[in-house]
């Protein structure tokens, strides 16, 4: 998505003509910015906190605050613009964990391939959950079992993807996964991803690449419902209480998830309606953003059954609860920025037919950081960025289980330009309780060949530390942690072209990569080991090519990607392909807006997927699957809408051929899907 | 009787993955040799080919000569949520069942025509292990023992026809094996609350149902105890293995007591001879050789759990004792001690056993009478069982 078109839209809203208009946008990432404080540099008004990425200025000098970048200031002259957008830069380089409110994604990082989608642009085609979100975007690949949604990237496992939410990682530190289901979409203003390795921005862990989800400053209110009893409740609220602008969202959904599906783990195919397959879900966020402070938490709980596996009936009374609770403090101190985060994960698992099984487990994480920037040597020709940290995590389950380990790393990063090429250069040491000290580094370079056409180089190095098993005990089994060396990537290369042209059919961009990933010791689970042990498995090899093209025309929006992966475990003979990694996948999304009527289709194609840590066996291998999902959205007509307040109404309808599938298998998804949505939003005067 | 003088696999598919796991080098049992090789032959003959069970990742069995490096198989797909950590052979036929964690199924492999076919047992029983009753005329027995609901199943299957089924009831607090002697089926008995968490409840038990009538003879093996328990019948005995107790749910895990193999004498209905496992040690996977010898595999202890071999004369379980007391002697061939599990001769005394490397490869090890290895071969992945045929 051209992320410049979302200001445009903005800017073209003018009014009287004695003030101009004035939006705030990321300098790196094109998106409008809410939040900023305004404040004329020639006189002591106080400072005017704006709600939305806009206002409405006088002639003037203004000077321009929000936490995170640096202040700017701005002549504003009716007379000579009618509009005008103020580009703040981030203060640190790391825009990665900088707080948002408005919806924003990563920038657009011309060694490797990015995308960023917005929330409400998911919403209006259909998407009803933060997972659904994330399966719009390209290149990625949403699996769920039991409640939990994960994503993967670029062939990689579960785990060795990093998801955030402003910048806080989420990834459960017991079991490396990050679950998005317990994040409410209503909170979200955008989602990113980021393919490749990223050692600077997300740290350990990060060898698949990044899912960065942004927090929205909407005003809305939406009930929904459909098809397996869902039902949904959720709105947003952004104001301002005195000089802090504060955001406020919560959900609250129900579905039975009591679908017909094929069970063929049994003699012969059967249809069954899943049972104890049901779930409630309640989330809430809020967020306070001062001139120079901002603080946000999210906390959600989810009570759900934990249906096993088909035919397998012993699981049919389980039930789990999970509770999360996410706390993110920044600050601007002396031209730096001050991070700290809080996260607390609660699982309870119960067995009403076998209390004695009964489990539970508590994840504390804590994380502290310090970023800025300091000028750099004239060669380099920017400021070289900085970034130290810290944090511990800590794990208590049943059975005696409990881990605790303290991190801390440090880490610079440098840009420069010579001779038409733009460098990027960083390295980050971490330093993990019980895994030792860990270098990674990242390099990158870029060359415009032609005003529409870029190349790009990039090579990484990154590294993954051991978690802890899973904890959420669909198998009571207690563990010790075995002692394992990091899974350490050696070489994460991109090879990438970037074209960018203007057609008469809109913009066109297409973005194609060559991708390479080695891996040592790779850390695998591997049943049959006393324990089901994870262990130090050798050498995990991804060989790739990924291609996407997007056209923008003025009618909506068209985008094609595919990916073509070998990733493979290699120990002694054997070579084991990824499990669920398909070699190729594909996905396509077509949306329509024409008076009024916002109609979207997304189909994706999933190749055979391998589901054992054995070697590539197609009795072994889920099927290839193609999928379809339709959503329309009716805004109502302005008679309908009250002042400021639009409505509209969502019909989606997903799995729309009503294809049998699995994403985990043994765990069937359901078929066909539909549900209803009604929305009011309201735009608050700027 | 002599229906069962065949090459025998007991099994116990354990729901607790931790259990699971230790079923493949412990509580299995052996009895006899295969097809035309008996106790009775006084030249040993070479082995037919060996069956390995690979157990997790991709369930099936690979089959291997008793020479080369060539292997086949049967997968066992779709059913990846198999568990068994044993299986059951009889000539050309494998049993194998999944526990309530893996869908209650009963697997039934033809090995001539590489075939396998599933039967679905109760929701929930949690099948512990099948053994084939009686096979003629295209008509086939199988008991399964259901755990969970303190029954006998007898299958009956007779080509592709649906099978039928009848239920032996009050087969115990938790049946994980069974055989049938002097018309009647005896039951092992593992004692233990299995339906919830294996908890151990009192000794090991041999119950007999006799094919009529209600009644109900129980001989209580005094001071044996294991989820896991066994039994393997030659003529009228039968060697009954349990593999211990011991306390998983904290860390570091707790030894209560060590396996035990006990002698019955069936007709008599008594226990004639009882030994215990060595000191520290768990589990007791036991599988009697076609060198007339039993084998017991079992981990050294509950630290590093280590596999080891302890070979016990059969008539009255003394312990073939080494250089390292009561564990079996094997050294690679560059003269290393090797750990090997599973382990069963074959009737020229060679040990054969199973080994699980990097990524759960499997390799099938031979070793000579001597302890040294003579072959490694690799035998799949993720293999728990094998048995010579």
């Amino acid at each position: 998505m051209n992320l410049a078109l979302l200001v445009a839209p903005l800017l073209l809203q003018t009014g009287a003509t004695d003030s101009t208009r004035v939006c705030v946008i990321d300098a790196v990432t094109q998106l409008p910015i809410a939040g900023a404080s305004v404040s004329a540099t020639d006189r002591e008004d106080a400072p005017r906190r704006m709600q939305t990425p806009c206002t409405r200025l006088a002639d003037g000098a203004w000077l321009i605050r929000r936490v995170g970048y640096r202040m700017q200031r701005v002549v504003v002259s009716a007379r000579r613009d009618s509009a005008q957008t103020v580009a703040l830069s981030p203060l640190g380089w790391s825009v990665l964990d900088t707080m948002r409110v408005q919806a924003q994604g990563m920038p657009p990082s011309p060694s490797r391939i990015s995308e960023t989608l917005v929330a409400d642009d998911a919403r209006r085609a259909g998407a009803a959950s933060t997972a659904a979100l994330v399966d719009r975007l390209p290149f990625t690949q949403v699996r769920s079992a039991r409640g939990a949604s994960t994503v993967s990237l670029r062939g990689a496992r579960r785990e060795q993807v990093v998801v955030t939410l402003d910048g806080l990682p989420l990834n459960d530190p017991s079991t490396g996964v990050a679950d998005l289901s317990d994040i409410p979409l209503v909170a979200l203003g955008s989602a990113s991803v980021m393919l490749g390795a990223d050692p600077l921005g997300a740290g350990p862990g990060a060898s698949g690449g990044v899912l960065s989800l942004s927090t929205a400053a909407d005003r809305l209110l939406a009930v929904r419902a459909g098809a397996l009893g869902q039902r949904s409740l959720e709105g947003a609220w952004n104001g301002l209480v005195g000089p802090t602008l504060a955001r406020v969202s919560a959900r609250h959904g129900v579905a039975e998830n009591d679908f017909l599906f094929d069970n063929d783990a049994g003699v012969s195919p059967v249809r069954e309606r899943r049972i104890n397959n049901d779930e409630s879900r309640t989330a809430a966020t809020v967020a306070l953003t001062g001139t120079r402070w901002q603080v946000a938490g999210l906390a959600s709980r989810a009570d759900r059954g934990m249906v096993g596996a088909a035919n397998v009936r012993t699981y049919d009374a389980d039930r789990s609860r999970v509770d999360r609770v996410l706390l993110r403090a920044q600050a601007d101190w002396s031209g730096m920025q001050l991070i700290g985060g809080y996260r607390r994960f609660a699982l309870d698992y119960r067995d009403p037919n076998r209390p004695v099984l009964d489990a539970a487990a508590r994840v504390h994480v804590a994380d502290v950081a310090a970023q800025g920037s300091v000028q750099a040597p004239r060669l380099l020709g920017s400021a070289v960025a900085w970034k130290l940290g810290g944090g511990s995590d800590q794990v208590h389950a049943s059975g005696g289980v409990s881990q605790a380990r303290g991190r801390g790393f440090a880490s610079t990063q440098a840009h420069w330009q010579a001779a038409g090429v733009t460098s990027a250069l960083g390295v980050r040491v971490d330093a993990i309780g019980g895994a030792g000290t860990t270098p990674s580094w990242t390099i990158s370079a870029e060359r415009a060949v032609k005003r529409t056409l870029r190349l790009a180089a990039r090579a990484s190095q990154s590294v993954r530390a051991p978690t802890l098993y899973d904890l959420y005990f669909s198998a009571p089994q207690r563990l010790s942690v075995a002692t394992l060396r990091p899974e350490r990537v050696r070489a994460d290369l991109e090879l990438s072209a970037h074209l960018d042209r203007h057609s008469p059919l809109g913009t066109l961009t297409a973005d194609v990569a060559a991708v390479s990933r080695d891996t040592r010791d790779a850390i695998v689970w591997f049943p049959g080991n006393f324990g089901w042990s994870p262990a130090n498995v050798g050498r995990e090899a991804l060989r790739g090519v990924e291609a996407r093209l997007r056209l923008r025309p003025s009618w909506g929006f068209a985008s094609v990607w595919t990916t073509w992966y070998d990733a493979q475990v290699i120990t002694g003979a054997l070579r084991i392909p990824t499990p669920y990694v398909p070699r190729v996948a594909s996905g396509a999304e077509w949306s329509i807006t024409h008076r009024g009527v916002n109609a979207a289709v997304l189909a994706r194609t999933l190749g055979r997927r391998p589901f054992t840590a054995g070697p590539r066996n197609p009795d072994f291998e889920l099927p290839a699957v193609a999928l379809v999902d339709v959503g329309v959205t009716h805004d109502l007509p302005q008679r309908v809408s009250a002042r400021r307040v639009d409505a509209s109404v969502t019909w989606s309808l997903d799995n729309a051929t009503n294809v049998a599938w699995q994403s985990v298998r043994g765990f069937p998804s359901p078929g066909r899907t539909w549900a209803l949505a009604f929305t009011l939003r309201h735009h608050p005067q700027s | 009787m002599n229906e069962l003088q065949h090459t025998r696999v007991s099994r116990h598919a354990i729901g607790r993955v931790m259990s699971r796991a230790l079923t493949r080098g412990a509580a299995c049992a052996l009895l006899a040799a295969c097809g035309d090789d008996s106790l009775a032959n006084s030249t040993p003959s070479t082995p037919k080919g060996i069956v390995v069970l690979d157990g997790y990742i991709q369930p099936g069995l690979t089959l291997l000569a008793d020479t080369g490096t060539a292997s086949s198989r049967i997968t066992f797909a779709p059913g990846t949520e198999f568990d068994a950590g044993a299986f059951e052979l009889l000539r050309d036929t494998v049993l194998a069942v999944s526990s309530r964690a893996a869908g209650d199924l009963l697997y039934i492999a033809d090995l001539r025509a590489g075939t396998m076919r599933r039967l679905q047992m109760p929701a929930r029983s949690n099948p512990g292990g099948a053994r084939l009753l009686r096979g003629s005329g295209g008509q086939t027995l199988i008991g399964v023992a259901l755990r969970d609901s303190g029954s006998v199943a007898l299958v009956s299957v007779a080509g592709t026809a649906t099978p039928t089924s009848t239920r032996l009831n009050g087969a115990g607090r938790c049946p994980t094996d069974l055989f049938q002697y002097d018309n009647a089926t005896w039951v092992v008995d593992a004692n233990a609350d299995c339906a919830v968490d294996y908890t151990i409840r009192g000794d090991v038990r041999l119950i007999r149902i006799p094919n009529s009538g209600t009644v109900r003879d129980t001989i209580v093996m005094t001071g044996m105890r294991g989820s896991s328990a066994s039994a393997i019948v030659t003529g009228d005995v039968a060697y009954v293995s349990a593999g211990g107790d011991a306390r998983f749910a904290t860390f570091p895990y707790t030894l209560v007591s060590s396996g035990v193999i006990t002698k019955v004498d069936l007709k008599n209905r008594r226990v004639q001879t009882t030994r215990t496992m060595p000191a520290n040690s768990y589990g007791a996977g036991l599988k009697l050789g076609a060198d007339g010898f039993l084998y017991v595999s079992l981990y050294e202890d509950l630290t590093a759990f280590r596999d080891r071999i302890v070979k016990l004369r059969a008539d009255d379980l003394s312990v073939i004792t080494t250089p390292l007391g009561s564990w079996q002697v094997l050294l690679t061939t560059a003269g290393a001690e090797q750990p090997c599990s599973s382990a069963v001769a074959d009737a020229q005394g060679r040990v054969h056993c199973l080994v699980t490397g990097a990524g759960s490869a499997t390799s099938l090890l031979v070793f000579d009478t001597n302890g040294r290895e003579v072959r490694r071969v690799a035998a799949g992945q993720g293999g728990v069982d094998l048995a010579i045929r």
